[in-house]
């Protein structure tokens, strides 16, 4: 159980702007009683309502902390809740996280890309080590009631279309995610880059095809018949680097039916994960036993499955 | 087995803190001790609060969840915190409010503050009359939710409370005497 008084900024000296945000902003800083070591200090501005703190709020840092008794090698750290000042209006919370020097859309430049934007992934980050770290989930929903008023786009592009449509979502959703931003390391750029909510799931449709009627979701607002069918599109048309055991994975990542999506556990069994960790084993890239053992049809002979990692 | 416990009795639940472990050097001596309460009298009010939030949470018909979690919360405030310095019963109210939205079942503050101004009336027998909404009730809600704030101020946000009651259930299951409802019942 810690404590945490007010007036004690001077443990963190601000060195830079970080990020500016519809949620706050973030600062690169130095943390003073600890060897002046660098960190991420993000402040939130939490909504003081008619019932005190909005539960989501409540909820997200709880979790956060909550997160903390893991300390997972791949979940940015949150080092400290600060509560600075608040108005009769709002609450403003200092959330400091270890600091991280890169983000994934910075660390995917390092190869040049074919005219990435200015919307970046900012909430996967890579040490410099290569360790990729995961943060701010539950966040997007403490600033959700902000995020409403500007445009953001960004998380648009990786949100699973049982999300789009309003229909009950749950954990596929992330695997969705995780299918879109897999594509986003073949290509360096996103894959389905809507404008608009509709956009969105047109753009989805014109490369997976318009979903059978018995996959829609119930009790939507978006009638099924509102779309043209399509045709699925083969999908190496639009990830050309990718191989036959990448994209028998894709498929299942980004399949329409959150029924039929891979769990995670399911995507980590995925033979694709298995012969990059046989590889690495034997340090041969491809041995032929082990080629036998899968019933994969036709495995492709592109010796680097990462592209451009 | 990976997670000490320690158990602690009070107003006839048996609540283990799994994720926030107390120190003994904070168990003794506590803050109220420090200010010059008693024991006794810190135990009572322990006690009391404790009373306070099941009865009103029973009222707010909140699940049984909501007021185990609100009562870890006030204990642990009172651990960071003295009752010379933060009034118990307001405490109580945003702990019971803070529990209802971590729970998620959210109640509003007017009926939380209903229920314990009613309670109140009931433990004087007095003639139950509702709460008037004056400058006295602005006040009141003012303060729980300063205290809301106080309380996840002090606990670092750290509320998300384990209860050992599916535990017990679960060894109960194991030991097949799940159909003993009366054990089950005391889980």
């Amino acid at each position: 159980m810690t404590s945490r008084r007010d007036g004690l900024e001077q443990n963190y000296e601000e060195i830079a702007v970080i990020g500016n945000g519809a949620y706050g902003t973030v600062y690169k800083a130095r943390d003073l009683k600890n060897d002046g070591q660098f960190v991420a200090m993000k402040r939130i501005r939490i909504q003081n309502t008619e019932e005190g703190m909005p539960m989501s709020a409540i909820r997200e840092i709880a979790l956060l902390k909550q997160l903390e008794n893991y300390e997972h090698p791949n979940v940015v750290r949150l080092l400290d809740v600060r509560h600075t000042d608040h108005t009769a209006s709002e609450i403003r919370l200092m959330l400091v996280f270890e600091y991280v020097d890169q983000d994934l859309s910075t660390y995917l430049e390092g190869c040049p890309p074919p005219g990435l934007g200015p919307d970046r992934i900012r909430n996967i980050l890579v040490t410099s080590q290569g360790t990729l770290k995961v943060a701010d989930f539950g966040l997007a929903r403490v600033y959700g009631f902000q995020m409403a008023l500007t445009s953001v786009v960004v998380t648009l592009w990786y949100r699973a279309p049982e999300v789009i449509l309003q229909a009950a979502y749950a954990t596929p959703v992330d695997i969705w995610s995780c299918g879109c931003i897999f594509v986003e390391l073949f290509n360096r750029r996103p894959l389905f880059c809507g404008q608009s909510d509709i956009d969105q799931l047109s753009k989805i449709f014109d490369i997976l095809g318009l979903p059978p009627e018995d996959d829609w979701p119930e009790n939507v607002s978006l009638p099924w018949n509102s779309f043209k069918a399509v045709p699925p599109q083969p999908l190496e048309q639009f990830v050309p680097e990718i191989d036959n055991d990448a994209k028998d994975l894709l498929e299942k990542l980004i399949c329409f039916n959150p029924h039929r999506r891979l769990s995670a556990q399911e995507a980590m069994n995925h033979s694709y994960f298995r012969d990059d960790l046989d590889s690495l084993r034997t340090s041969s890239s491809l041995s032929v036993s082990e080629g036998e053992s899968f019933e994969t049809d036709g495995r492709s002979d592109t010796p680097s499955k990462h592209g451009g990692s | 087995k990976q997670h000490p416990t320690l158990p602690r009795d009070f107003s006839k639940v048996i609540l283990t803190l799994d994720n926030v472990l107390i120190p003994e050097d904070k168990l003794s001596p506590t803050p109220s001790l420090q200010d010059g309460l008693d024991s006794e009298t810190e135990m009572d009010l322990r006690i009391i609060g404790c009373e306070l939030i099941q009865t009103a949470g029973i009222l707010l018909k909140l699940p049984q969840v909501a007021m185990a979690t609100g009562q870890v919360l006030f204990q642990r405030f009172y651990y960071s915190k003295s009752f010379v310095k933060h009034n118990m019963e307001v405490v109580a109210m945003a702990c019971i409010n803070l529990a209802s939205k971590i729970e998620e079942s959210p109640r509003r503050l007017r009926d939380v503050i209903n229920v314990f101004h009613h309670i109140k009336q009931l433990k004087y027998q007095k003639v139950i009359h509702p709460l008037v909404l004056d400058q006295n009730y602005i006040n009141t809600k003012n303060q729980v939710i300063k205290s809301e704030r106080r309380v996840l101020k002090e606990l670092g946000f750290c509320v998300h409370v384990k209860h050992p009651h599916k535990i017990i259930v679960m060894f109960l299951q194991v030991l097949e005497c799940e159909k003993n409802a009366k054990l089950v019942q005391c889980a």
